[in-house]
């Protein structure tokens, strides 16, 4: 079984960290991971999207994905070219605090709206706004486990970076605490 | 095992250093920049050097000469900095000086590059193209052998995708110590004795006293080397439901991925569709993929480019099944290579309409 996510934003939103940290933490669950990264030649400002797929086995899958069971929306400005791919019964994270009120996915998709930037700007870290994202994603989803996400906060860092640990773990806290579990990922294995 | 997320760049950088490549050199370019970084920290680990030149044609010129000082080396680019290495290349085939190549290539654009090559005389290069990260360290350690077998630049080929790829694997085996320097490399040892060591495009000897080199008797000996080489390294491609197959797609590196997402899908419908994947594009798997295009209805040649491969699809099947070439797509803004068009949905769609044909 595999769980196909797109992230979009713009660059300088974290998008590429948000989606390496998912998928350290996919991979210290015991899973197999893919993710392609694709970004434009601008620091910030230009399209920052990323590709992650968390399966049971080797993933084998090709790098950009035409059909994916979530999305992480930071921004709405490429948010276009995901909507189209989301499966009727997926999942869509999206940051209220910037994507437009118009930005949405087909009616079917579920809808997890998380103010995500106006909660990171309060724990003092608006870069860190990708990340609460992510954690209100795990925890609607369970997609990988809360504490593997937590601890992967730190990991994902380089060590010129490693002082921006405390407050990401943070940002993952906050977002963790902003969802329920509405939309398990994973068919549990005594249902 | 130890799994950690790692980038493809990096899984190319590791193979080198894990094959025992201890020189490398290069200048940045997307999407080959990673790689260089990657080099500039793992070499002096294991005490060899990574240079960022000056540009491309210093960095092939460095790498010529560590190579020729019995060193494994390598040096790589985007097909856009390997354009201004062909000389250098072409004369190290010439040389007898073998190293390895990287081509992370924006789109499969160079494939004529990279299995022709662009370089002057008669020479040839192998080519070997990983379809994702968990087979670079394979190939990789290949291409570094093969250089040293047959004293010749050898090519892999990636893309955008290839590095731009992150997966977990396993980084945790060990780092083989470098083999020896080989005999005929140049070590300062033999200047003044009246038998130096020479490596050179001209020739190994000064033949003729008094004339200088012969390059007839050296190309003579180049071109048999070159057939030597051709007839020596075993083609290869990896099959997958190509006996029955009404369609057969042929793909290589990361167009491969998604045409065998589609093959898998289509077989799950019971339509028979099939996959060749060269694995060398230069010596091309002709046998292989003319194999497996008999009984077939029609060959799909699937690749990111305006249509390449297919000549050597063409030359492996002839004129007995028709041939026709999935290609031609529109690259995004980026110039890194990215088609959007290139989808599992689209090559699904392109292969339903040549069932349909190949059933009408």
């Amino acid at each position: 079984m595999e769980r196909e996510i797109l992230f979009t934003g713009i660059g300088g939103q974290g998008i590429q960290l948000a989606a390496r940290t998912l998928a350290e933490a996919a991979i210290a669950d015991g899973r197999r991971v893919q993710l392609f990264a694709s970004y434009g030649g601008m620091m910030r400002g230009g399209n920052s999207d990323s590709f992650l797929v968390i399966g049971d086995t080797e993933v084998t899958a090709p790098p950009v994905l035409g059909s994916a069971w979530a999305s992480v929306v930071m921004h709405h400005e490429h948010a276009g070219d995901v909507w189209p791919k989301l499966r009727p019964d997926g999942i869509a994270a999206i940051n209220d605090s910037v994507v437009e009120p118009t930005c949405r996915p087909a009616a079917s998709v579920a809808l997890l709206e998380v103010s995500a930037l106006d909660i990171a700007t309060e724990l003092g870290a608006p870069v860190a706004a990708s990340l609460v994202l992510i954690g209100a994603l795990v925890a609607a989803t369970e997609v990988v486990a809360a504490d593997a996400l937590l601890d992967s906060a730190a990991r994902v860092l380089p060590s010129y970076r490693s002082e921006a640990a405390v407050v990401n773990r943070k940002a993952l806290e906050a977002g963790l605490a902003a969802a329920q579990l509405t939309h398990p990922a994973w068919e549990t294995s005594n249902a | 095992m130890s799994s950690r997320l790692v980038e493809g760049s990096e899984v190319v950088a590791d193979a080198m250093v894990r094959a025992g490549c201890r020189f490398f050199a290069g200048y940045p370019m997307t999407p080959f920049t990673e790689v260089l970084e990657h080099m500039a920290s793992a070499l002096p680990e294991v005490g060899g050097v990574c240079i960022n030149a000056e540009s491309e044609l210093e960095a092939v010129g460095m790498v010529w000469g560590a190579a020729a000082a019995g060193t494994r080396a390598a040096t790589g680019s985007t097909g856009q900095g390997l354009s201004l290495m062909q000389e250098s290349i072409a004369e190290a085939s010439l040389a007898g000086i073998g190293f390895v190549v990287l081509n992370m290539a924006r789109g499969q654009g160079d494939y004529f590059q990279a299995t022709r090559g662009g370089g002057h005389g008669d020479y040839r290069t192998p080519v070997l193209a990983p379809w994702g990260p968990a087979e670079v360290g394979d190939l990789v350690a290949d291409a570094f052998d093969l250089a040293d077998e047959w004293r010749n630049p050898v090519v892999v080929i990636g893309d955008y995708y290839l590095a731009h790829t992150w997966v977990d694997l396993d980084m945790s085996s060990e780092v083989a110590t470098p083999r020896p320097s080989p005999a005929w490399a140049l070590d300062g040892s033999s200047g003044g004795t009246g038998a130096a060591k020479l490596v050179s495009p001209l020739g190994t000897t000064k033949q003729r006293d008094g004339v200088g080199y012969d390059l007839a008797a050296h190309y003579a000996g180049c071109a048999e080397r070159r057939e030597q080489m051709t007839a020596g390294i075993a083609p290869r491609a990896e099959l997958t439901h190509t006996d029955d197959a009404e369609v057969v797609l042929v793909a290589y590196g990361t167009m491969a991925r998604y045409a065998d997402a589609v093959v898998t899908a289509l077989r799950a419908e019971g339509e028979r569709v099939g996959l060749v994947r060269p694995i060398t594009l230069w010596p091309f798997p002709e046998d292989i993929v003319a194999g497996a295009a008999e009984g077939s209805n029609v060959v799909a040649v699937y690749e990111n480019n305006a249509g390449q491969m297919i000549d050597d699809v063409r030359i492996s099947v002839g004129k007995s099944v028709p041939i026709v070439g999935l290609n031609g797509f529109q690259t995004d803004s980026s110039a890194f290579g990215i088609a959007p068009d290139v989808t599992v949905e689209n090559l699904t769609a392109s292969v339903r309409e040549l069932l349909a044909g190949a059933k009408a």
